[in-house]
């Protein structure tokens, strides 16, 4: 199969023909895997909107290499997700099909979408200055521009905020019972 | 700890090329707080994005959805409901077989196909050829996994009607359409009411076409359409 370059399957995720293609194509087949394993109409359409967000974030990373159609991975990724769903509602799953994919690839996916789901979670929970510094810090702006932007005296004050804000994330994100159950999983 | 902040830092200027960046996120991977700081600056910098595309596929199932889809056939069937009104101008005298043959097109199934040649996929080769009894000996035994119960029994109702068999058709359009799409549901009830139609059982095709219009269907316009031409 013909590998499509990283763009190019970034790209057809801003094409809404091919969108809407993908919606009619997939939603009746996951919501038919929905209907069969305790789920109902609108948990297949919730999850068809988290299987094409999480692919969609996947072709961002340049280390992605797409194997099977696009179309085939989200299907998968729905699938696990819902396993993944039901494991967390604490539910008999009685799923008993094997699930292909590339080995534990997808899994890890979905584990590093929940886990940044809750990151963003924690993170709206800072001040908003906090949350200003950290934002300006992922975009790669170096400390005295930060200072500059944000209208701080100098950068050693920038910095001292910066790893302020930064432990402060990182203590409420690992008391947080669902990180840490994650963290065992 | 100032350490692995030096990493971040790093990973974060833009000067690191990405050769460094991809050294720098293995070394990143070793530390439980960086690689959380690295997760997130990706879920923070994404945001936007994955808002936007959250609103894109939530409109798809708004009442415009599925247009591509519904579009297609609205197309076809606004194309031959014109074509109906011109010969109804000329003739004054619209039978129901003619009137079948101008709203009459085979469900449009939509399949994920997987590159396999599967029993499904030479079934829908054969029905998108117009292949329609070669298509009923595959789609009878397809695989159900790969589409659901009442996608399968619309191709196979299809094939039926389009080989001038409506009482066949009706009976795999009659139940079994419990756990589907909404819009599985509205395309049993516009191929229901054209079997009717191609019986010559007005009557029910009429009750029928009524339903399309009260659940405001997608087929509401030509179901109202060809309701004033039985009327």
């Amino acid at each position: 199969m013909k590998k499509k370059s990283e763009k190019d399957l970034e790209s057809q995720f801003q094409d809404d023909d091919w969108l809407k293609e993908v919606y009619i194509k997939l939603l009746p087949q996951l919501e038919k895997h929905v209907l069969r394993n305790s789920g109902t109409a609108q948990d297949a359409k919730d999850l068809f909107q988290e299987a094409m967000v999480i692919t969609y974030k996947k072709t961002k990373d340049p280390s992605f290499i797409l194997t099977s159609s696009i179309e085939t991975f989200i299907f998968s990724v729905g699938k696990r997700k819902w396993l993944y769903e039901l494991r967390k509602r604490k539910e008999q799953t009685g799923i008993t099909e094997p699930i292909e994919d590339e080995g534990n690839t997808i899994e890890e996916i979905i584990i590093k979408d929940e886990k940044q789901k809750l990151y963003l979670q924690h993170f709206n929970q800072l001040s908003p200055k906090c949350q200003e510094v950290l934002k300006l810090f992922f975009s790669g702006l170096k400390m005295n521009e930060i200072a500059k932007n944000l209208g701080f005296s100098s950068e050693g004050y920038t910095r001292k905020r910066k790893h302020e804000c930064q432990d402060k994330l990182l203590k409420q994100i690992k008391s947080d019972p669902v990180y840490k159950e994650m963290e065992h999983e | 700890m100032s350490d692995t902040k030096n990493n971040l830092e790093e990973y974060f200027d833009n000067e690191s090329s990405k050769q460094q960046k991809a050294e720098l996120k293995k070394r990143i991977s070793q530390n439980e707080d960086d690689q959380i700081m690295l997760d997130l600056s990706e879920a923070v910098q994404m945001k936007n994005e994955v808002d936007q595309l959250h609103d894109r596929i939530n409109s798809l199932g708004n009442t415009k959805s599925r247009s591509l889809y519904i579009g297609r056939i609205a197309a076809a069937i606004t194309l031959i409901a014109l074509a109906s009104v011109f010969i109804y101008l000329f003739t004054q005298n619209t039978s129901t077989a003619d009137l079948f043959s101008s709203y009459y097109q085979p469900y449009d199934g939509v399949v994920v196909l997987r590159g396999e040649t599967s029993t499904l996929e030479k079934g829908m080769k054969a029905y998108n050829a117009g292949d329609f009894q070669a298509a009923l000996s595959f789609l009878l035994n397809a695989d159900v996994d790969e589409i659901t119960p009442g996608q399968q029994k619309l191709l196979i109702s299809s094939c039926y009607l389009s080989l001038n068999d409506p009482e066949k058709s009706l009976s795999y359009l009659e139940s079994g359409f419990e756990n589907e799409l909404s819009l599985i549901q509205n395309n049993r009830l516009w191929l229901m009411a054209l079997s009717y139609l191609k019986k010559g059982d007005i009557e029910p095709c009429k009750e029928l076409l009524d339903e399309l219009l009260e659940i405001q269907s997608p087929f509401a316009n030509q179901a109202s359409e060809l309701l004033e031409e039985l009327d």
